[in-house]
């Protein structure tokens, strides 16, 4: 990372390792685990929507049950995404300050994503 | 610290040399896996943000009038696809992660059920839905 990036302090202790890929990589692998098992009621979900009346998308997401998963899922496939979008964005551009500005556009769009979504579930929820 | 990759090595070519490597099954299936989680994410938020925006809209008709289109179907194939090729390959992601499944035989197995098995799931997928 950019020396510019960094406290005085955490400069003068030296480079070292990153202190936190170890969280990064154990993050990535239960976010993976939990998508794994919202992946089979995804397939059952999409297969009860498509095809149908966009009423009947309607009732089905007011159920509780339905929302409640779907917005773990959302929120959940968001957070793995922005994990490897970031390793990508590291390993692929080699200039820093392009780096580490893809990756906080990056991390700001995650998170205004997820914000809109889940207002958007609560809206559903009135209709 | 500041030095740039080219300052450093100059001209010299950088490992791994793609054009004379030749094409595994484990290296094949390892770009694909970070190729299709590329293709994922900026389909999922089309899709979220399609969703978002249709949502606030209160499902206007007149809106829904462009999904209609058959050629929307053609991206949704491709997403289904890298959606069950990243879950199957994720998963043998995480057999190795355990400490599982390392010698040559059983990764080139596993590699190749992986392909077998997605391939299988897009068509059992779209045929479920078609019929």
């Amino acid at each position: 990372m950019s020396d510019k990036l960094t406290t005085d302090l955490a400069r003068a202790k030296g480079v070292g390792s990153a202190k936190s890929g170890a969280k990064h990589w154990l993050y990535q692998r239960v976010t993976a685990i939990i998508l794994a098992i919202c992946s089979v009621w995804l397939i059952f979900f999409i297969k009860c929507i498509i095809g149908r009346d966009i009423s009947h998308f309607v009732a089905i997401l007011q159920k509780p049950y339905n929302i409640a998963i779907i917005g773990i899922l959302v929120i959940v496939s968001f957070y793995h995404s922005m994990l490897g979008m970031n390793v990508v964005i590291e390993d692929y551009i080699s200039c820093i300050k392009f780096r580490i500005g893809l990756i906080i556009v990056l991390q700001i769009f995650c998170i205004t994503t997820i914000a809109f979504f889940v207002v958007a579930l609560f809206h559903t929820q009135l209709m | 610290m500041t030095k740039t990759k080219q300052e450093i090595h100059g001209n010299r070519p950088i490992s791994p040399h793609l054009t004379i490597y030749k094409k595994q099954i484990s290296s094949v299936l390892s770009i694909f896996h970070r190729a299709t989680g590329v293709g994922l994410f900026f389909g999922l938020s089309a899709l979220v943000w399609c969703f978002i925006i249709l949502d606030f809209n209160e499902f206007d008709t007149k809106y829904l009038e462009y999904f209609k289109c058959n050629i929307f179907k053609i991206p949704f194939i491709l997403i289904t696809f890298a959606w069950f090729y990243h879950l199957c390959n994720g998963v043998r992601h995480l057999i190795w992660d355990s400490g599982n499944c390392f010698s040559i035989k059983a990764i080139n197995f596993t590699g190749w059920l992986v392909v077998v098995c997605s391939i299988m799931m897009t068509i059992i997928f779209w045929l479920g839905i078609i019929f």
